[in-house]
């Protein structure tokens, strides 16, 4: 294959992940990495950008999934002679081009003494980009063991990157020197060696089989996992029991389709969501003071990470299962009363998610007073994501055959994704000027009574939406705006 | 001495351009362009494919009919290399779709059933990734173009295109490298009636200049208009297998319509 092709193959998988509106969601996304920089410059406390950088690696290591392979390509691609391998290298390059410009926004305006140091400098960050990449790549593709094991290699990078940056790779773009250089590199070649070529060429011969859904092997009727004594009688205990009772796609093996099972929710994701709460607990308690950062600098960024973190985590997975609806929408006769149920199921089930981080920045309090600003927000969370984020995915098309998604930075989700950030921004808002007004004594009163009225504000205008749409007349005309769009593409 | 060595030499190079000769001769009228062996395929508990072969000549026209569920489009996705068949083998152009799956899909084009292209590409870059991927220049995509009729559209996004005109840029996909087989999963979805008759023409036409055409299809009446042969296939197996006017006088000898006598073929 020429240059050319391979250029051309580039240039569309690039237009095709990054649309106009996405690149000027980054461009927005400069001014923070930016305003980082040119602090550290400004103080010469270059070691002030480990925790952004980590940060910013365990942001990418939560959100690295969207490398997937969509319909589109099982379609066009598969069922032309190219290896898929290319397509795979095309796509994992152009996805490289927003970890590059991330890392480089806060690294490239530090002050190095020579040409040497740039070289050094750009071979790091070269290296850096193509471990996150390759790793969000290949993670992406492979089996749920081994992506929980890609995953946590770039969660490990981030965490390490805060709390003892010099046995980071990423410490090479602040320092660089010839051992970062080839501490990256070898990173870098051990996330290539990481691609799952198996599975790629198995997309050559057999891209449906790969991702067709298959029953669980053992599992002789999973449509009895539901009874029907569990549906009935009221409509509520029917949209409870198919809501509680949610679909759990995974890919158990590389080339074998991909299990789907009915699980209680609850019984999966709540020990989880508890043991991530835990953890946090008790790493502030037993690390009190984070590498180079103070106690009480540790106690902020971790918890303001947590908190984004998890939010990271509900925003990315609040929405994936809307495709699933089609059968129910199919049958119900009334769908905007339908949804309304849903709507108040799914917050339940948020709320019970989220409860032990609530409680945990409530127990934190103790010790971090500002910690208690989050329980609010993790409210607040609770009683608007469950149908903020099915209403922001109604324009995505439904594709039949293999739930493969199609579209993943068009218009609608870069909006959504910018309102997402600035409602997390504005969320964590109240516990930012807690934390100020410990620093800011001469201001306190006035940052402590903005941070209360932020809450108030924050839990008023959640309570409202909630309203609107599951109780207030007007949420039958949200809802009968919501399926005619699911109709127009293709749910109905 | 040196007679001989000429006479020998001139022998073997006639029994070399012979042999040739007759191998791109095999290539052409021996081989089938479509062929499928023993074709089996389960998903769970469902047999989709039990032991399906059949053969359809380079040139020919097949129509697939089934029931919902028969395994049509189980069928065409193992023709097409997107899916191993548990046992049995599928040629297309003579090349074994698992064991040489590059030639054979250099060879094909193939459109699926709810076809989805790429929706943040303009239609004119959905041709050109696609002619990127096979290794095609600028004239495939604007012969794809004029031959679907999308040059007024060209430029809008495939986000943008009402379901018709997605599934006439789909076809545009399939086509553009005017392959030697071509394998249409409910072609005529979503179009209206002027494009299905605008898609029937170009099919037609291009069956005409050598194009081999197996298309799945519910609808009789596209059947008999596309193709010369049907395939009958019911709960994975293939029924029956005839020309399109042997149905049309059974139909006629039974005072019936030609839709009763292939719901009755297919029960």
């Amino acid at each position: 294959m020429n240059a050319r092709r391979l250029w051309k193959i580039f240039r569309l998988n690039f237009k095709m992940m990054y649309s106009r509106w996405s690149l000027a969601f980054i461009a927005f996304s400069f001014a923070v990495p930016f305003v980082g920089s040119v602090l550290a410059i400004w103080t010469e406390n270059y070691a002030s950008l480990f925790p952004y950088l980590g940060g910013l690696a365990l942001l990418l290591a939560v959100g690295g999934g969207f490398l997937r392979v969509v319909k589109s390509e099982v379609d066009f691609v598969f069922s032309t002679p190219v290896n898929p391998l290319v397509v795979y290298i095309a796509k994992t390059a152009a996805s490289a081009v927003l970890s590059l410009f991330l890392f480089g926004a806060f690294t490239i305006y530090l002050p190095r003494p020579d040409v040497i140091s740039h070289v050094e400098y750009a071979a790091s960050l070269i290296f850096n980009t193509a471990f996150f990449a390759l790793m969000a790549g290949a993670s992406s593709l492979v089996s749920i063991r081994r992506h929980i094991l890609y995953t946590a290699s770039q969660m490990a990078v981030g965490a390490v990157t805060i709390v003892k940056p010099e046995l980071s790779p990423l410490y090479g773009l602040v320092y660089p020197s010839p051992f970062y250089v080839a501490y990256s590199g070898a990173a870098a070649a051990l996330a290539f060696l990481a691609t799952p070529r198996n599975l790629l060429k198995e997309l050559a011969t057999n891209a449906y089989g790969v991702f067709a859904p298959r029953r669980p092997a053992g599992d002789g009727d999973a449509a009895r996992v539901v009874g029907p004594a569990g549906i009935g009688p009221t409509p509520w205990r029917a949209v409870w029991t198919t809501s509680v009772n949610g679909v759990l796609r995974m890919r158990s093996g590389d080339t074998e389709g991909v299990v789907v099972k009915r699980v209680n929710v609850l019984k999966i994701y709540l020990p989880l969501s508890a043991a991530a709460a835990a953890v946090y607990y008790v790493l502030l308690r037993l690390l009190p003071e984070v590498g180079f950062l103070n106690a009480s600098e540790a106690n902020f960024l971790v918890t303001l990470l947590s908190f984004y973190l998890l939010w990271a985590a509900f925003v990315t997975s609040a929405g994936d299962d809307l495709d699933r609806e089609r059968l129910w929408l199919s049958l119900v006769v009334e769908p905007a009363r339908y949804f309304r149920l849903r709507m108040f199921a799914r917050a339940v089930i948020a709320t019970v998610l989220l409860a032990p981080w609530a409680a945990v920045y409530v127990l934190m309090s103790l010790s971090y007073p500002p910690a208690a600003r989050l329980a609010p927000a993790i409210a607040a969370l609770a009683l608007t994501l469950p149908a903020a984020s099915w209403l922001a995915a109604a324009g995505w098309p439904q594709i039949r055959d293999l739930n493969l998604p199609q579209s993943l930075f068009t218009l609608r989700g870069v909006l959504a994704a910018f309102l997402y950030f600035m409602f997390v921004v504005w969320l964590s808002a109240p516990y930012i000027l807690c934390v100020a007004s410990m620093d800011i004594p001469a201001l306190a009163p006035l940052l402590l009574l903005a941070a209360d009225v932020a809450s108030v504000a924050s839990l008023a205008l959640a309570a409202a939406f909630f309203y609107l749409t599951t109780y207030s007349p007007w949420a039958s005309s949200i809802w009968g705006w919501f399926v005619n769009k699911l109709s127009e593409n293709g749910y109905v | 001495m040196w007679c001989v060595v000429l006479v020998v030499g001139v022998l073997v190079g006639c029994l070399g351009v012979m042999s040739n000769v007759y191998m791109w001769q095999l290539s052409w009228y021996v081989y089938e362009c479509i062929a499928a062996e023993g074709l089996r395929r389960r998903f769970g508990s469902v047999v989709a494919l039990d032991g399906v072969s059949f053969e359809v000549s380079c040139g020919g026209a097949v129509a697939l009919l089934g029931p919902n569920g028969a395994g049509k489009s189980t069928l065409l996705r193992i023709l097409a290399g997107l899916l191993r068949p548990d046992a049995g083998v599928a040629r297309l152009c003579g090349y074994d779709v698992q064991r040489q799956p590059r030639e054979a899909k250099a060879c094909m084009g193939y459109l699926p059933d709810d076809p989805s292209p790429f929706l943040d590409l303009s239609v004119r870059e959905n041709l050109e990734y696609v002619a990127a991927l096979r290794g095609l220049d600028g004239s495939a995509v604007d012969w794809a173009i004029e031959a679907l009729g999308l040059g007024d559209i060209e430029d809008r996004l495939a986000s943008s295109l009402s379901r018709g005109k997605r599934q006439r840029l789909a076809l545009a996909l399939a086509i553009m490298h005017r392959p030697r087989v071509l394998l249409l999963d409910e072609p005529l979805n979503y179009l209206d009636i002027p494009a299905q008759e605008y898609v029937i023409k170009l099919l037609r036409e291009m069956n005409a200049a050598g194009t081999t055409i197996l298309v799945s299809t519910h609808i009789m009446s596209i059947a008999e208009r596309l193709a010369k042969e049907v395939l009958v296939i019911n709960r994975g197996r293939i029924v029956w297998r005839g020309a399109v006017k042997e149905l049309k006088a059974a139909a006629r000898d039974a005072g019936e319509r030609i839709e009763e006598v292939v719901a009755r073929l297919m029960r």
